[in-house]
């Protein structure tokens, strides 16, 4: 009778401790040993200081070289100026771009061009006044003439720079600067890609 | 006389750090945008005027010694015209001559209307000759040298392009007219106040 209590399977007994075997945690032999995890290891910051000295210089060069340049010729496909093996800087003035499509104020469009030829409804004084670009025009100089009056530094020069496409037609021009000179712009500029002398 | 415990002891204070991560990205936007905005390629201007309409405003200028030059370039689709003193000085027609074409990608010399037919200077043709009929700028500034030569305070030149003429075509007028390189790699100073009027029309 006592065997037969030693041979059946130990019971848990009720309320005793019921957690799993401790052996079962043990580590299998030939198991790799766990790293302890390093307390609060430092964090490795990167110090951005230099970089962001490198970037200041940078950003201070393209400013000041953005700012030099008074006339800027923007990229496109509709405009592309000729090349010239001219040195002359260019300078603060008014810019009048025309390209095959349209003709343009510091940049905002005033009149529609078909293929580089200027309409008979935009023009008078037999074909050679643009009158949309003349009112615009004389704006920009009654503009011009308030900014002279309250500073005399940056005085009203009267000059225009026409930035054109290469395949403008030449009446083209000679209207833009006709028109020009009667709203009082009496000095003109064409600005070109500049072309190292071979 | 001791100092009392408390004032020996030495806290160290971590300074606080900038975090200079918005910067960063602040730089990183405005970069990109300034280059962006900034001119790619070198510009530089020609210097024109326009005629001049009316009568005079300076009533007491003297009356020039000599007869004005009046030295004139005609340009139409056939070629230039040369004239001095209101006479015909010289010819330079549109003949068919060997162009580089980096200075033409994607496009035809002028007059284009005349070079139609043939190919374009492809974007990778740059350092490539090709024929085509191209106006005599070599022959054109040749001349105006002897011009000079002969009268060499004068400084104005007159262009008129028919209403035909591309807008380059202009340009290279004024160039072959402005300066010449000379043998020696001097830059010899021709006609340099280029006034610009309608050309007759119909070329």
């Amino acid at each position: 009778m006592a065997d037969d209590v030693l041979d059946t399977p130990t019971q848990p007994e009720p309320g005793a401790n019921n957690f799993p075997d401790p052996a079962l945690f043990a580590p299998k032999p030939g198991a790799k040993k766990r790293h302890k995890r390093a307390p609060h290891a430092p964090k490795a910051d990167i110090s951005i200081n230099s970089l962001l000295d490198i970037l200041s210089v940078i950003l201070m060069f393209l400013l000041k070289s953005y700012t030099s340049s008074s006339v800027v010729l923007k990229q496109s496909k509709d405009l592309v100026p000729p090349f010239s093996a001219s040195t002359i800087a260019a300078e603060d003035s008014t810019a009048v771009t025309i390209t095959m499509k349209d003709i343009l104020l510091q940049d905002k469009p005033i009149v529609q061009l078909e293929n580089g030829k200027v309409t008979d409804r935009d023009t008078s004084h037999a074909g050679m006044l643009i009158e949309p670009l003349f009112s615009a025009l004389q704006d920009e100089v009654q503009h011009q003439r308030k900014i002279e009056a309250r500073n005399p530094k940056s005085p009203f020069k009267g000059i225009v720079t026409i930035i054109a496409d290469r395949n403008v037609p030449s009446p083209a021009i000679v209207k833009v600067m006709y028109t020009a000179g009667l709203a009082e712009y009496g000095k003109f500029k064409f600005l070109l890609v500049k072309l190292e002398r071979g | 006389m001791g100092f009392s415990p408390t004032s020996k002891r030495h806290y160290e204070v971590d300074e606080p750090e900038l975090n200079l991560n918005p910067m960063m990205d602040l730089f990183g936007v405005l970069i990109p945008a300034l280059l962006m905005m900034s001119a790619a390629v070198e510009v530089s201007v020609i210097n024109v005027a326009a005629p001049s309409i009316g009568p005079s405003t300076n009533a007491d200028q003297k009356p020039p010694e000599h007869p004005p030059l009046n030295l004139t370039v005609v340009i139409s689709e056939t070629g230039y015209s040369l004239s001095l003193m209101g006479q015909m000085a010289a010819d330079f027609p549109v003949a068919e001559r060997p162009i580089l074409c980096s200075r033409y990608r994607g496009t035809r010399p002028t007059p284009r209307a005349r070079n139609l037919d043939r190919p374009i200077c492809q974007k990778s043709e740059g350092r490539m000759k090709k024929q085509f009929l191209t106006y005599d700028n070599k022959g054109l500034t040749n001349k105006l040298v002897e011009v000079k030569d002969e009268f060499p305070d004068e400084r104005r030149i007159i262009i008129q392009p028919g209403p035909e003429v591309e807008y380059e075509t202009i340009v290279d007028v004024m160039d072959a007219a402005r300066d010449v390189k000379t043998a020696k790699g001097e830059i010899r100073s021709l006609f340099d106040e280029v006034v610009m009027s309608p050309g007759p029309p119909g070329g």
